[in-house]
């Protein structure tokens, strides 16, 4: 691994790099941030490194004595490459003070999601399948009997009723009027499910990490350690959560953990990755071993429900396509046929 | 040196050491690491050659020392002298530049025992000399600012002798290398020379790789006991330079590379890690553990 790839910076765009810290609490984390900057800065000798912080619970004062420190103990032609931005309610203040002009670019663009490792700018959402996905959580999740009428198909998908009336019209073949005065699905659509199965890597912009230490945590421990950061917007899915519906699935467990990340919007943040584990590294390799698969539900309702623990759980629809993908399709048929059996049932 | 059992040199030591003295010493090092996470297993041999003994309490470590010593010569061990010396000392040396006490087993020159004891106070820095005078000569009594955290609340063994958790002695070198120095080990260390502080680091990434997760979780408070009770009134700046070494390591290549030469020659030679997984183990070791025990966040949960 070469010196440049060993520096893990949020931020690198040209001959600028940068680390993020939000809501940075204490000043350990901000002084080893400096040393890897200050580290790559010496060998890169026309670079500029930040720190930006974003809501920082550190006072402006102990920052500026924090930066006042770093300045002492690193070279001076070094500090002059360096800088210190906080980011709160909205407004830059930059250590040295001058800063925010020459970075403001780069500073605005972090902020935006975009170029950044640790926040991704996802593809177009697409209705179609999120739609259809919608209409098969709510047939095979016992979903409450609320009429599905457009206008509600709509809002939980989070797209306007020319896209849901379009939407609806390619599947006018599986579908019927509910007793209600919504819509429901009249028989299961096989041929459109298969298409998902198929697609579902793209419409769901998976993203695969491989444990890069040598020594990779198990779910167990990667479960535990989500429930610390407190996130409803991130559901386990995949075997955990398939258990978890469905006790009697022929499965006992899973070497990697699945994740739903709820991202209805164009952006994601994806910093808790590196919480859960520094050692996750993203990879598209086919073959590489799959610690962590990360799914992004794109419509405007998650549909994740309680798990244990004060965690979320993935609806029925995500965790089935994760059972696909995972090569276990016995066992997600024999969940999906059981689904069916006792809606049918009702 | 050949590769040697944990448990076999440490059930030898112990049997070699007058029982009254046993129960005063702390074996350190990478025997006691080896001992605790590999045990009698012959899969999991380690590479050493040095059985660390620290004599504890302070008050007793010279008369220990000395019996403990006498004892093993009687017995027909034979001391070991580096560093240019080749006999022991006289009244006239300075204590700093006298020999240690290492004593080779009868009839072998594949590992010794070494002695060492505690500070005096927790003002001591760096590494100081207490005169041992044996009727062979006089030797010295090596101990180092940080090797009282190794006496706290160490682990037992069936054999009397006692040994350091591995988590004290993570942090007695943590705490020993708030940088990287740039002085090297005396001796060439498995056929090339590296820096003390990357040997020792080095060492603590073993312990961290070789320890459980759920073990881990519980060092921040444990270390934190350890700083209030041998260092009472340097455990808050203590604590929060505990990390500064390691970051230190991980910035630089040459260092990192040093580091992983040490872990594979030692206590990883079994499990051998490149130098990319030797960085996220210490990412790992910082985030799970450094950090929080910096910032004192844990006693909040």
């Amino acid at each position: 691994m070469s010196r440049n790839q060993r520096h893990r910076f949020d931020y690198s765009e040209g001959d600028v790099v940068g680390v993020v810290k939000p809501r940075l609490r204490a000043l350990a984390p901000l002084r080893s941030a400096f040393i890897e900057i200050a580290s790559f800065l010496a060998a890169h000798e026309n670079s500029l490194g930040f720190v930006l912080l974003t809501d920082p619970g550190v006072s402006a004062a102990r920052l500026e004595q924090e930066w006042q420190n770093i300045a002492k103990i690193v070279r001076p032609e070094i500090a002059q490459r360096t800088s210190l931005f906080d980011y709160t309610a909205g407004a830059y203040q930059s250590w040295p003070p001058d800063r925010v002009p020459e970075l403001r670019s780069h500073l605005d663009r972090v902020l935006d999601g975009a170029s950044t490792s640790t926040g991704i700018k996802l593809p177009r959402a697409n209705y179609f399948t999120i739609i259809l996905k919608l209409l098969l959580e709510h047939r095979l999740s016992g979903a409450p009997a609320i009429p599905l009428t457009a206008k509600l198909i709509g809002e939980l998908a989070g797209c306007s009723f020319p896209t849901v009336k379009s939407t609806l019209d390619q599947l006018t073949h599986v579908l019927r009027k509910s007793p209600g005065g919504g819509i429901e699905l009249k028989r299961f659509p096989a041929q459109e499910w298969q298409a998902l199965i198929l697609g579902a890597d793209r419409s769901r912009a998976t993203r695969r990490y491989q444990d890069r230490s040598g020594k990779p945590r198990s779910t167990a421990f990667l479960i535990e350690r989500l429930a610390n950061l407190h996130r409803d917007d991130i559901a386990i899915g995949g075997v955990a959560a398939a258990l978890d519906y469905y006790p009697e699935l022929d499965l006992v467990g899973s070497p990697r953990l699945d994740l739903c990340i709820h991202a209805p919007g164009q952006h994601a943040d994806l910093r808790f990755i590196e919480a859960l584990d520094p050692a996750l590294q993203e990879t598209k390799g086919a073959e590489a071993p799959v610690s962590l698969a990360l799914h992004f539900v794109r419509s405007k309702a998650s549909f994740f429900t309680d798990f244990s623990n004060g965690l979320k759980r993935a609806g029925v629809v995500e965790c089935l396509l994760d059972l696909y993908e995972l090569r276990l399709p016995d066992q997600a048929n024999d969940w999906m046929n059981e689904l069916l059996k006792q809606k049918l049932d009702r | 040196m050949g590769d040697v059992t944990p448990q076999e040199v440490l059930q030898a030591a112990a049997a070699a050491i007058p029982a009254d003295c046993v129960d005063k010493i702390i074996v350190i090092g990478s025997l006691a690491a080896g001992y605790h996470f590999f045990g009698e297993s012959r899969a999991m041999q380690i590479r050493t050659k040095d059985v660390d003994c620290v004599l504890s309490p302070r008050v007793e470590a010279i008369n220990v020392g000395k019996n403990i010593a006498e004892s093993l010569l009687r017995a027909g061990w034979k001391p070991k002298f580096a560093g240019g010396m080749s006999g022991p000392g006289t009244a006239e040396i300075p204590a700093e530049q006298l020999p240690a006490i290492r004593l080779f087993p009868p009839g072998s020159t594949s590992w010794y025992i070494e002695l060492l004891t505690v500070p005096e106070t927790e003002h001591q820095r760096g590494r100081e000399w207490t005169r041992v005078v044996l009727p062979m000569g006089h030797f010295g009594l090596p101990t180092f600012s940080f090797l009282s955290l190794t006496a706290c609340q160490p682990h037992d063994t069936p054999y009397g002798i006692h040994y350091a958790r591995p988590e004290m002695m993570a942090l007695a070198n943590l705490l020993e290398h708030p940088d990287i120095k740039p002085n090297e080990i005396g001796d060439v260390f498995e056929g090339r020379k590296i820096k003390r502080s990357n040997k020792d680091l080095g060492r603590v990434l073993a312990i961290a790789r070789l320890s459980q997760d759920s073990d881990m979780q519980v060092w921040p408070r444990r270390w934190e006991e350890a700083l209030r009770e041998c260092f009472p009134t340097q455990c808050r700046q203590l604590r929060k330079a505990a990390g500064s070494g390691l970051r230190a390591l991980i910035a630089s290549e040459v260092d990192l590379e040093q580091a992983v030469w040490a872990c594979n020659n030692g206590l990883l030679a079994s499990r051998p890690v490149t130098m990319e997984q030797l960085e996220f183990t210490a990412r790992r070791l910082l985030q799970d553990v450094l950090e929080p025990f910096e910032a004192r966040q844990y006693v909040k949960k």
